[in-house]
């Protein structure tokens, strides 16, 4: 039903032709941020973006056929066509010079008074019009009314009452789509003064726009003084350079009578929002009643998330609840995944025996490829399909912008902002996931201190290398701890993870990424009951196949390469030992050894192979073994000279090296950049070498 | 004329009072606008983070979080 593929719209925008080739009609969905219009999308296209319960999230401009043969155009969310953000002007460069046949705006019923100001906007470009009220359940539910009939009339546009899931919705918004075509809506009045004064200006460009009401949008926009939007006006109505100059002298003749009147640049552009925001508001307060009791409840919640004593332990405790649960959750389909890999080995090896094949294809196939591709899949996947789900529902819920809103204060210190935590939570799941969740910050400077730092804190894919060396450490000294402990453990890692991203993102504010603080607000949404099945559904779905992947794109050369490393043996001795006695000294250096560091330069494509590695290198073995116990890996360590420091300094090395592959690839692919790039990459290995070498040297003169 | 004028970051929790201006420099001044803190509307002080900043304020039935250095751009009439 649905094609998904990605749209690059150009500065001065680029008609979005339909994916297979129809002429079906090109509909653009608008919106604020949080309405729900992913959602939306996803259901009309059978499309997965991921979404989420707070704002920003869409970012890219996401089109897909849905078989009624119209194209759905999703773009960015956006507060206001009067732009700031790299985001929010490739929405307004799309909705008004985009040519999409149709715009659907999208509103959230709860919140109608704030997303009708862009609903007006869009109304006012002259571009036929209808309007999704969304999210019509949980208005139902938190005791909000609204006349969807009063409002289309007040509105001069269709406008359809729809909920994401529900399918007759859908149809009646198709229904309202495929059937308009005209044009009005109702207009905005501004100020005397600004109507009089666009007046000839509008005069003026409709011999080059027959459109009235996109011809009176473009002179109000005329006069505001963006110069890139001023020439992308002029280029879109295509007038020659004579044409371009009346339409600037009728440009300034406007602004001098507004100036006369006492009305700057400044003061324009705010009588203009002051006017939208008004209208809004009065439309709003006849067709809806009820909004503004739907804080309450969530403020009653609020009161212990976000009140003074209760909302860091809370936070602390959901963290550590989320850990524990994935922790202990995931090791039954591991050893699930891990018997599996074990059956179709043998089963393998039983064929290769049959045909004859030669030892180094049973060795580089069975021992080298497969076996790794075992390891990354039985080891990565279950904490990623448990964890995904959670965070989806702690997202869901609204709980989130709690964590950026709790968070802001010291990351504005750091000169940074509050939505950096919640990038930071992306990144616990993965940190390629969390780079590019990064897009959520407005500011470019304070994006960029995100991106680099995101690599701080430890994705899924080290969680059971952290946690094996937490349980090795602790066995080393009290023969064991329970899990709670270990999880204990790893969130008091986490929050060293924490405290250094504050660091370093104070550093780099200080030196290399200095500038101006950015404007900054975020939305509380209401809490709602997460749509349980619906999201841990998508999460799996959305998270498996990409995960799945990436380990079968990873696993198969590093396995191909570690057998052949570990089985070629020069002089008897494999040239992973070779490597490692290189590499010792360094080690050592930094409290681990080389090993351990070559461990975790073998293991950049993937986090979870770099114990398995290090083990191979340990026993001598030609490929990496089977699933080994933990008693199995203390005993390994300790012969090969661990002790408690090693431990340490291994574990706080896991917390802070070189960004896996995918990770540097996106950072890449975020900043484009190749100095960003190496920053990346440098950074998070700076901070764990000077923190395991101070580690290694203290213990040097005590121990 | 008796009225008391204040910034919205002195609002406290519980409190409200109606938009007089707003004074912010350019960025800032948009953002504001734009979420609904024009003349006259109306707005509610609902809690304050427990770091002391930023403070939610309820805004036309939004709750929407705004760091005191920028609410100190926002002029209220009590």
């Amino acid at each position: 039903m649905g094609r998904s593929r990605e749209s690059e719209i150009s500065k001065d925008g680029g008609r979005v032709t339909s994916s297979c080739g129809e002429c079906g009609i090109v509909v653009a969905l608008a919106g604020n941020p949080n309405v729900g219009k992913s959602t939306l999308f996803n259901s009309l296209t059978g499309m997965r973006v991921h979404t989420g319960n707070w704002a920003g999230k869409t970012v890219e401009v996401e089109s897909a056929s849905c078989g009624y043969g119209i194209t759905f155009v999703d773009i960015p969310g956006t507060y206001s066509l009067l732009s700031r953000s790299d985001e929010e002007k490739i929405a307004r460069d799309y909705i008004v010079f985009g040519g999409a046949d149709v715009t659907v705006v999208v509103c959230d019923a709860c919140a109608l008074a704030h997303n009708l100001g862009l609903t007006l906007q869009i109304i006012e470009t002259g571009t036929p019009t209808v309007v999704a009220v969304n999210m019509m359940d949980e208005a139902k539910r938190m005791g909000v009314h609204v006349e969807l009939d009063k409002l289309s009339e007040a509105l001069g546009v269709p406008v359809v009452g729809t909920v994401a899931h529900k399918r007759a919705t859908l149809s009646a918004l198709v229904d309202a789509v495929t059937s308009h075509k005209q044009s009005n809506g109702t207009c905005i009045r501004y100020p005397e003064a600004i109507e009089e004064a666009i007046s000839p200006l509008c005069r003026l460009l409709m011999r080059y726009e027959k459109n009235e009401r996109r011809a009176r949008f473009l002179a109000l926009r005329l006069i505001d003084s963006d110069e890139e939007l001023k020439k992308s006006i002029i280029d879109y109505l295509d007038v020659d350079d004579r044409g371009a100059c009346e339409i600037s002298d009728a440009t300034d003749a406007a602004t001098g009578y507004l100036f006369e009147r006492g009305i700057t640049a400044f003061g324009y552009t705010d009588a203009i929002v002051c006017a939208i925001v008004d209208t809004a508001d009065k439309i709003s307060a006849s067709v809806s009643e009820g909004a503004d009791k739907v804080y309450k409840r969530t403020r009653r919640i609020d009161r212990i998330f976000t009140g003074r004593l209760l909302a860091y332990p809370a936070m602390l405790l959901l963290l550590t609840v989320v850990l524990f649960i994935t922790l202990s959750l995931a090791s039954y389909p591991s050893a699930w995944l891990s018997a599996f890999f074990s059956f179709t080995e043998a089963r393998l090896g039983q064929l290769f025996t049959y045909l004859s094949a030669p030892e180094w294809v049973h060795g580089l196939f069975l021992e080298g490829i497969w076996r790794t591709l075992g390891q990354v899949v039985a080891v990565m996947l279950p904490p990623m399909v448990i964890f995904f789900p959670l965070f989806s529902l702690l997202e869901d819920s609204g709980y989130l912008p709690r964590v950026a809103y709790n968070l802001d204060r010291p990351f504005c210190a750091c000169g940074a902002c509050g939505k950096q935590a919640l990038t930071m939570c992306m990144g616990l799941g993965c940190n390629a996931v969390g780079i590019v969740g990064c897009r959520i910050i407005d500011s470019p400077r304070e994006r960029k201190l995100a991106v680099l730092t995101n690599s701080l804190m430890p994705c899924n894919g080290r969680f059971p290398m952290l946690v094996t060396l937490i349980t090795v450490f602790y066995l080393f000294w009290f023969d064991g701890g329970g899990s709670w402990l270990v999880a204990l453990t790893l969130s008091f890692l986490i929050v060293l993870s924490v405290g250094a991203t504050l660091l370093v993102t104070y550093l780099l504010s200080r030196t290399l990424l200095r500038g101006e603080r950015s404007a900054f607000t975020i939305e509380q949404p209401p809490y709602r009951r997460p749509r349980f099945l619906s999201t841990i559904f998508h999460s799996l779905t959305d998270k498996c196949a990409s995960v799945l992947w990436r380990a079968v794109v990873v696993a198969l050369p590093m396995g191909a390469l570690i057998w052949i490393m570990a089985a070629i043996k020069p002089d008897g001795v494999s040239i992973l030992a070779h490597v490692s006695d290189f590499l010792e000294p360094v080690g050592q250096f930094f409290g681990m050894d080389g090993a351990i560091l070559l461990a975790f330069m073998l293991g950049i494509p993937a986090n979870e192979i770099v114990i398995p590695i290090l083990i191979v290198i340990y026993s001598s073995a030609s490929s990496i073994g089977a699933e080994v116990s933990t008693s199995y890996i203390r005993t390994l360590f300790l012969e090969n000279g661990w002790t408690s420091v090693t431990a340490i300094c291994t574990a706080v090395f896991a917390l802070f090296h070189w960004p896996c592959s995918t990770s540097l690839i996106t950072v890449y692919k975020e900043t484009k950049s190749f100095g960003y790039t190496v920053l990346a990459f440098l950074i998070p290995t700076g901070v764990g070498l000077s923190l395991c070498a101070i580690i290694a040297a203290v213990s040097r003169i005590f121990i | 004329m008796n009225e008391e004028m204040k910034l919205l970051s002195q609002l406290s929790v519980g409190e409200s009072g109606s938009v007089k201006c707003v004074t912010a420099g350019s960025a800032m001044h948009r953002r504001l606008l734009d979420i609904g803190l024009i003349p006259g509307t109306e707005v509610v002080c609902l809690g304050v983070s427990p770091l002391g900043d930023p403070r939610t304020y309820l805004v036309r039935g939004k709750m929407i979080a705004i760091r005191a250095r920028d609410a100190v751009s926002v002029v209220i009439r009590g």
